[in-house]
């Protein structure tokens, strides 16, 4: 019989403190707490994290982390990564929801030879991103990738 | 012709940039940078918010916001909401994702009437949170209301 490959399941925690209006402190053990707030578009303040754009903010670096933990796998590490991303919330039959979520890194790597690996990490990336799988809408991810210092 | 008026679309930008390791910042304009990593189960650092951490985090938020604005429009006296989230990740249809969220507010309520609307508006709030509605995940809404003590019926 073959055997079965069992694979973990993990859990998060995170927890929430209202603070006044429309703020309020995100906390989970040893992190600092985050000030969270409605996004100005809907009566809140633009120097705090919405929930709007900490969703966006996950998907963006869920690729990042993804990608360095398969470079380390294939021994390159890149000179750098800079990545921006873009999520629109729309109204879908009377419901507002995120329907788009697009994520442009931008890679330098040492090498020629490293930057053919990374070509090929980026093609799985996607699937293997825990926070675009979780979501309903469509998620775009758009590298540009060079070689540089 | 449909005399409606037209929904509006909004945009949400941020960056994020690689420190070293497993660790990077996301930034937005205007908004204080914020430190992220891989989760500890993933070789990255404990005291640094993970997406996973993260994405928990907005249904938590979210549910809290729809709520407030609920439950301000309604003149709806509440003293404090405190709200645990539990985000389960596990293995699906062959990729990891979340797959439940269970979100457990707390809230204090200033008299028994405002007790009795707040359940009503947590049920508004469930069915009308956007980030609900962005997620794959079935999201578990087990809230707690409680009636202020004697002395603290005044909100902070």
């Amino acid at each position: 019989m073959e055997p079965k490959k069992t694979y973990r399941s993990f859990r998060y925690k995170a927890d929430l403190a209202w603070t006044s209006a429309r703020r309020g402190l995100i906390k989970s053990l040893s992190k600092h707490d985050v000030e969270v707030g409605s996004p100005p578009e809907f009566k809140g303040e633009p120097g705090v994290w919405s929930p709007e754009e900490l969703l966006v903010g996950a998907v963006n670096t869920c690729m990042m982390l993804t990608f360095l933990a398969f470079a380390v796998r294939k021994e390159i590490e890149p000179v750098s990564y800079e990545s921006s991303a873009e999520g629109m919330l729309e109204n879908v039959d009377g419901q507002y929801r995120i329907t788009q979520v697009t994520v442009q890194p931008s890679i330098v790597l040492k090498s020629e030879a490293d930057l053919a690996v990374a070509e090929e990490i980026m093609k799985s990336v996607k699937e293997n991103c825990f926070i675009s799988n979780s979501l309903s809408g469509r998620v775009t991810l758009s590298p540009q990738l060079r070689v540089g210092a | 012709m449909d005399g409606r008026r037209p929904h509006r679309v909004f945009r949400f930008r941020n960056n994020a940039t690689w420190k070293s390791g497993r660790t990077g910042v996301i930034s937005a304009s205007g908004k204080p940078d914020l430190a992220t990593s891989s989760p500890p189960e993933f070789g990255g650092r404990p005291e640094y918010w993970s997406p996973e951490d993260l994405f928990a985090a907005t249904v938590n938020v979210c549910l809290m916001q729809t709520f407030m604005a609920f439950a301000a429009r309604s003149n709806v006296g509440v003293v404090s909401y405190e709200s645990e989230v539990e985000g389960v990740l596990e293995r699906a249809e062959g990729r990891y994702r979340f797959t439940e969220f269970t979100v457990r507010p707390v809230l204090v309520l200033q008299t028994a009437a405002d007790l009795e609307r707040a359940r009503t508006l947590m049920e508004s709030a469930e069915s009308s949170c956007l980030i609900s509605e962005s997620v794959r995940a079935n999201v578990r809404l087990v809230p707690e209301f409680r009636l202020a003590a004697m002395g603290q019926r005044t909100v902070a």
